[in-house]
């Protein structure tokens, strides 16, 4: 038998490629030669995850596949990567041009896995995609976690998944209700948007790929890196000024927008410079959008149990 | 040890048998904690009434432990292990015919001083401290035997190859009507912080290796709800088939990190 590297399920020797998953020799071939940076597949952290194919790549880091030898189960491995720090070197090593970079990573490692940390923590707030541990190989760090099954609320809108009974508005309540139990929690999310919000095959939603990190990270480099998305992220956490969970607000509402309209809101920085309002068809769900996408931090509702409450006491009023 | 930075969490499952003869309780008194989780054996329900019984036999008299002096706690595990086994030795039918049903016990007694354990059959107490995971009982089954023979010289290799067939069979339970082997420790063991006691029945490690456990405890992220929860789910899906009733108590020194984070 033949473990398949991109989804981890065993096959026959005969079969040229997987399956199940069509992955194939040819195809880590060709992500190799698009992504130079990725680890090569069937490699081994600590002796026990074999790392298969990447899942997505950003300017922070790299997810892959892998397998947990150990607990025979599908894992999924983030890579601290981030863009402009290091190159990948001999035997998967991160290596460093100077002592100056290999400091900036190292803090921006620590930050990596300080957000693993705290994840790990709150394993039972079953919104939350589980973090086990972080495992320290070529001169990195790995957050491992639990592989997620379902789409994201990209695919799912663009129609490439389809989940039974399942409504925008079933969504975006769900959505809200997540948001607002890490807020319970002290946890902000601050790097929400719809390729990074999960639905599970039951619709409910899982989020992944927080932000405290990466925002934290920012204020580490000059670089102009393309962290967070222009579109759902606050201005302040752009800006790296001091955020709120209420930051989490200003991508509910922008998010609700794509979810009504199907287009990407104007990119928040433009939207500050020209004070523009979101616009959709319906008034009241144009009044709930813009209360919660205020493009300033201080006139947004500091929660979602206020916006609950100013939105309900608006809707009486009109 | 005080009460506030002691987390617990339990949990258990039938597996793929019919029915449920684990049973196990923890609780308070005072600044005392009792954990005891037991693993019944014996046709119909004779298996899941020793254990209820022993369980409650040994908490019957729990409230007058946080009033003993602690040098007296191994005393009194050790008199409660006699009691519940006469207790189980006497369970019988509405005739009046003697179930002949038993079960193992381990029970934990942890107290401002450290902690104390107690062991009849073969149900575990890990202790999990700096990324070490190890087993503080013995098991009272057969194989444990067959080692003392081998070691007095009584009993050649060959031989214990042989006989280790029948190795996992208890020789020590509650319910024998005397105990034939117990442990329980002499004095108390100190915790430090961040320690976690696992106590299980034979369900979890027939099913999970220590690195197993290990890696689920430490992955659970200090949550003791967690632990539990998965080495329970954690066994049954590793085995496949043929889950025995599985029962874990999962306890955490967690210091005082543990305030804000919903533990007693």
């Amino acid at each position: 038998m033949i473990k398949c590297m991109g989804c981890m399920r065993d096959y026959g020797e005969n079969n040229s490629r997987c399956p199940v998953c069509g992955y194939s020799k040819e195809q880590a071939r060709a992500d190799e030669k698009n992504f130079p940076e990725i680890l090569k597949p069937a490699t081994i952290l600590e002796g026990r995850f074999i790392v298969g194919r990447y899942l997505s790549c950003s300017d922070f880091s790299i997810v892959y596949v892998a397998w947990d030898a150990l607990l025979r189960k599908r894992v999924a491995i983030k890579e601290f990567f981030p863009y402009g720090l290091g190159e990948r070197g001999e035997e998967n090593l991160i290596e460093f041009e100077s002592t100056q970079e290999k400091a900036v990573f190292e803090k921006g490692m620590q930050l990596f896995e300080e957000e693993a940390k705290l994840l790990g923590k709150n394993q039972d707030i079953k919104e939350i995609v589980e973090v086990y541990r972080c495992v320290r190989a070529n001169n990195t760090s790995y957050m491992v976690m639990e592989y997620m099954e379902g789409c994201t609320l990209q695919d799912w809108l663009e129609g490439s998944v389809r989940i039974e009974d399942l409504s925008v508005n079933d969504v975006f309540r769900k959505l809200m209700l997540s948001v607002d139990t890490i807020h319970e929690r002290g946890i902000g999310h601050y790097n929400l948007a719809p390729d990074n919000i999960y639905l599970d095959e039951e619709g409910n939603v899982r989020l992944l790929d927080f932000g405290f990190a990466k925002k934290e990270y920012l204020k580490l480099t000059d670089d102009a890196l393309d962290l967070f998305s222009s579109s759902y992220t606050a201005p302040e956490v752009l800006m790296m000024e001091a955020a709120d969970k209420n930051a989490d607000l200003y991508s509910l509402g922008t998010i609700y927008y794509r979810m009504l309209t199907g287009k990407d809101p104007a990119p928040c920085l433009k939207r500050l410079k020209r004070k523009s309002r979101l616009r959709v068809k319906e008034a009241e769900h144009e009044r709930k959008i813009n209360l919660l996408a205020e493009v300033l931090a201080d006139k947004r509702p500091e929660s979602i149990k206020r916006f609950w409450e100013m939105s309900s006491r608006e809707g009486e009023s009109s | 040890m005080s009460g506030e930075k002691i987390q617990t969490g339990s949990y258990s499952i039938v597996g793929d048998r019919k029915s449920q003869q684990d049973f196990m309780q923890y609780a308070w008194s005072g600044n005392t904690l009792l954990a005891v989780v037991c693993d019944g054996m014996g046709g119909l329900s004779g298996g899941n009434l020793a254990s209820e019984r022993a369980v409650q036999s040994i908490f019957e008299d729990f409230q007058a432990v946080s009033e003993l002096p602690e040098n007296q706690f191994a005393s009194w595990l050790q008199s409660s292990f006699e009691k519940a086994d006469r207790e189980v030795y006497q369970l019988a039918d509405a005739n009046g015919v003697p179930l002949g049903a038993g079960t193992t016990v381990v029970a934990l007694l942890i107290t401002e001083g450290g902690f104390y354990w107690g062991s009849v059959g073969d149900s575990r107490i890990y202790i999990l401290r700096d990324n070490e995971l190890w087993t503080v009982n013995r098991m009272h089954n057969y194989n444990l035997r067959i080692q003392e023979l081998l070691d007095e010289g009584e009993m050649t290799e060959e031989q214990a190859q042989i006989e280790r067939v029948k190795g996992e069979a208890l020789i020590s339970y509650l319910g024998m009507g005397g105990l034939y082997m117990s442990d329980v420790s002499e004095h108390a063991d100190m915790l430090k912080e961040d320690d976690i006691l696992i106590l299980c029945s034979d369900g979890i490690y027939k099913s999970l290796d220590d690195q197993q456990i290990q890696a689920i405890v430490e992955e659970s992220g200090g949550n003791m709800e967690i632990a539990a929860r998965r080495l329970c789910s954690e066994a049954h899906r590793l085995k496949g088939m043929y889950q025995d009733n599985a029962t874990v108590i999962a306890i955490r020194c967690a210091g005082q990190e543990s305030k804000d984070d919903g533990t007693k």
